[in-house]
């Protein structure tokens, strides 16, 4: 699938009504070849149709004043003065800085944490312990937020389990949810925690998906594990890995605030607040849907540029893209 | 090439199908405006109830835990529901957030503009103001549904202005049935309910009185550390939202009145003094060290542990609670509370708690009901109805003592709570005996009682507590320096949600990390700077425009 995506097509000049014309046709004849492919294809079409596009139209209360009595057609337009709003922000930029760091944080140690834990899984050999072992990294997985938040304070506190680590090896006691330095560890190492196992799951497919074959005839050359797993598994499930990435690089401006919301306070907002939070806040004063709008609009046009960026790069580099 | 030319002609074909489907759709028709409401009928006479009517009313509100939900899933299964159905006649189908998602349940409501016919919420801090709500057309102004349907609540706030005031917009629009503290003849007793208090067993053992003034606290706190073992002698939770300390220098967190200026607390130089001291306690380890982290659960770990002496908390949730369960292991437990601390002995704080600390009076907090745009004109009719009923002198009754014989007896003319209330049966505590019967112990559209509190409040220390901070309720120099009660347009409350989300997140920040020693004094000079740069001065005029809205209500 990678390979024949990759592959660009150089359309012949022609003009555009012999396109259209040639184009019409081709529709025509491939409806009549395939037309139970096309039926079959129709609900999922449909789905995104109904609950994915058509409910769009709603994005435009980013640019009007929304009012539920007057609905979305007939609220006042309002330009670009929620977005403007937004920018002008005293925090703007803070709360960018905040965002993208804890996105790149959170590649750099989250994003190879499921691999190479897939990576041993894939290494034990004891069935019954693996398939034990599988189960409890899934687990957090499974946790509610407010419950893991809760988990995270009680180890952090000042006489948590952390703390009291510190001290056995002789450092001093910290309030380290206090500490605007420390946030962006806490935080992240949590979304590790609960995530890792479940995101294994999609490469531990990828690996059950390398040919066997390979890894005997690695065997009679004489590679060890380390060199299978270097020279067979990872180009194995490289397809993979790249596409999640580039999926992941659409999100870069997105955090989950409700993380974040559970483990900041105020001492630590330089480096925790983000767009998220900030909306939240003064969703408290006001109920703004249009600024809200505007904000995730905001938000979404920067992902999309992102993920544009990472797949274009990633078809530069090394042949593996989205399309 | 082939497989690719396919590919197109797929994404094509989808988004082909798109714009026929947008196009097709189209605009969806506008809504309909608000049908005018029918001209007043006369007012009918007291004796209505039971009506006669098919109508089922549905009727939104938060189960209050542990008060309701620890032992029903549904209003309606309370004896009190039970009994208020069978005296109107009216049906109601209560629908319930599920526990803790609250304001997400309400959110949600408002958003889709998906209401039930009564929805009970903190409609007076809607935010954005009540008036809002009007206009985005989530509920109805009452003016003509309460002259027509609501005589008992019209009476209660004819003859109260005072209540009535601070039951409508800027405009004179009546806009939900309200939460009313009984206040008549200046009685306080509803009006005070959380305070500053600490352990007086403690105090009594180092022979200390209960402080009044700042260097008293500071002697009382460092007994603690030292003697008592306190780890955080001074503890509280929601420390951005106490002004129980602050009111000695002056200032609060928020807003105030002095004459007919508003002021911004944290600006003035009382807030900085109040810093000052506030960093040295914490350097000394007077004050919690996780002061900004510090939630309900973790503060009652503290006080049952011992670690913390003193803190700020409601007389029954807080006070009775911690009692209660500290005195299973040790009889001695006594918690005290106190007044406001003040820099000289005997001054009167330049305002106290305030009533309700907020200033907003016997009306505007807790949860009030409104009828919404939802409800078609003969619904209307009836939910005014079936509210206007709490108010009656039979609802009043009911709404605040329950059932006569079962949870209250009359004693000397005084509705009495029963042992069954005191002594559940089944092991219920007060709190949720009553609440079976009662909504006194929560909230609601209804008239509370001055009769329930003390005994519902039933430990001597209580009411001992209540004296003292009512004591501290402040009027100094027969001003009153709470804000009113007031409610900005529409306009104003967007520009003000963008002034103070910003300024808000400063002052947080710059408190706690001047109080935590991470930054130096200073830093309230340069936050207040910044804040004028953000629009404080702005938000101060809307302020002011508000509270002259406020004078001048019909």
């Amino acid at each position: 699938m990678a390979k024949f995506n990759a592959v660009s097509i150089k359309p012949e000049k022609k003009s555009i009504l012999e396109n259209l014309r040639s184009f019409s046709q081709i529709v025509v004849k491939d409806f009549r070849r395939n037309k139970y492919l096309y039926i079959m294809v129709a609900p999922v079409v449909a789905f995104y149709i109904i609950f994915h596009y058509l409910p769009m139209y709603g994005a435009q209360i980013a640019f009007r004043n929304f009012s539920p009595s007057l609905g979305i057609f007939d609220s006042p337009w309002v330009g670009l003065e929620h977005v403007i709003n937004f920018v002008e922000s005293h925090y703007f930029w803070r709360l960018i800085r905040n965002g993208l760091l804890l996105n790149l944080y959170e590649i750099i140690f989250g994003f190879p944490a499921p691999i190479i834990l897939a990576l041993l899984i894939n290494e034990l050999r004891n069935s019954a312990f693996k398939r034990i072992s599988q189960t409890i990294v899934y687990l957090p997985h499974f946790i509610s937020l407010v419950v893991v938040a809760g988990l995270v304070r009680e180890f952090v506190s000042l006489e948590g389990l952390i703390n009291d680590i510190l001290v056995l090896i002789g450092m001093e006691r910290t309030v380290i949810l206090q500490i605007p330095e420390l946030f962006r560890p806490v935080f992240i190492t949590s979304l590790v925690w609960q995530s890792m196992g479940w995101g294994s799951i999609i490469f531990l497919a990828a690996l059950s998906g390398i040919d066997p074959q390979l890894y005997e005839a690695a065997t009679l050359d004489g590679c060890g594990r380390f060199k299978k797993i270097l020279y067979i598994t990872l180009p194995g499930i490289m397809p993979t890995i790249v596409i999640l990435l580039i999926l992941r690089m659409g999100s870069m401006f997105d955090v989950g605030f409700e993380r974040i919301i559970l483990l900041y306070n105020p001492l630590t907002f330089e480096t925790a607040d983000v767009i998220g939070s900030f909306v939240f806040r003064r969703g408290l004063l006001e109920f703004n849907w249009s600024y809200s709008a505007a904000v995730g609009l905001f938000n979404s046009v920067i992902n999309f540029a992102m993920i544009l960026m990472a797949n274009w790069l990633s078809r530069r580099v090394n042949e593996t893209s989205l399309w | 090439m082939k497989n690719n030319t396919k590919l197109i002609v797929g994404v094509v074909v989808v988004l082909i199908v798109v714009l026929g489907i947008w196009f097709a759709v189209g605009r969806p028709p506008a809504e309909e405006p608000a049908a005018d409401v029918p001209a007043p009928a006369p007012v009918e006479p007291a004796e209505i109830f039971p009506l006669d009517t098919d109508v089922v009313l549905t009727y939104w509100l938060v189960l209050r835990a542990p008060h309701v939900a620890a032992n029903f899933t549904n209003y309606a299964e309370t004896p009190l529901y039970k009994e208020v159905f069978e005296r109107t006649g009216i049906t109601v189908e209560f629908q319930h957030p599920p526990e803790g998602q609250a304001t997400e349940q309400f959110n949600l409501m408002v958003a889709a503009g998906d209401l039930p016919d009564i929805v009970e919420w903190g409609w007076a801090t809607f935010p954005g103001g009540p008036a809002k709500a009007i206009a985005d057309g989530l509920i109805r102004p009452l003016n003509d549904i309460f002259e027509s349907y609501a005589p008992n609540v019209s009476a209660l706030l004819e003859e109260n202005p005072q209540w009535a005031r601070r039951s409508m917009t800027d405009d004179g629009t009546f806009y939900m049935f309200p939460f009313i503290r009984d206040d008549r003849d200046g009685d306080n007793r509803l009006m005070v309910s959380t305070g500053i208090f600490l352990r007086y067993d403690w105090l009594t053992a180092l022979n200390l009185p209960l402080p009044e003034t700042y260097d008293d606290w500071h002697t009382v706190l460092t007994a603690f550390r030292d003697q008592k073992g306190a780890t955080a002698p001074l503890s509280h939770d929601a420390f951005m939202t106490r002004d129980h300390f602050q009111t000695g220098f002056g200032v609060n967190m928020g807003w105030f009145l002095e004459g007919e200026e508003v002021m911004f607390g944290p600006m003035q130089p009382g807030f900085r003094e109040w810093l000052e001291l506030f960093r040295d306690w914490y350097a000394d380890g007077l004050i919690d060290p996780e002061i900004a982290t510090v939630d309900r659960r973790a503060l009652e770990a503290r006080i049952l542990g011992g670690q913390t002496g003193a803190t700020i908390g409601a007389m029954v949730g807080r006070l009775g609670f911690y009692t209660t369960a500290m005195r299973e292991t040790d009889p001695n437990v006594k918690f005290m509370g106190t007044v406001n601390p003040t820099k000289t002995r005997g001054e009167q704080p330049l305002f106290g708690m305030g009533p309700l600390s907020q200033g907003s009076g016997a009306v505007g907090t807790g949860a009030q009901a409104a009828i919404t745009t939802n409800a078609t004109e003969e619904e209307v009719e009836i939910a005014a109805r079936f509210l206007d009923f709490n108010y009656s002198p039979e609802g009043h009754i009911l709404f605040n003592f329950g059932i006569e014989g079962e949870s209250f007896t009359m004693v000397n003319g005084v509705p009495t709570y029963t042992d069954m209330i005191h002594n559940h049966p089944d092991g219920w505590s007060i709190v949720e005996a009553l609440s079976a019967f009662a909504r006194a112990p929560i909230n609601g559209p209804f008239l509370q009682s001055k009769e329930y509190i003390w005994q519902y409040a039933y430990l001597p220390e209580q009411r001992a507590s209540w004296e003292n901070w009512e004591h501290s309720m402040g009027q100094y120099d027969g001003q009153f320096r709470w804000m009113p009660f007031i409610t900005p347009t529409a306009e104003e409350a967007s520009e003000m949600a963008a002034i103070m989300t910003q300024v808000n997140t400063l002052r947080d920040e710059t408190v706690l990390r001047i109080v935590t020693g991470a930054a130096p004094i200073e830093a309230w000079d340069t936050f207040v700077e910044t804040i004028k740069g953000m629009g404080i001065e702005r938000a101060i005029e809307i302020q002011e425009a508000g509270v002259q809205r406020f004078k001048n209500r019909p």
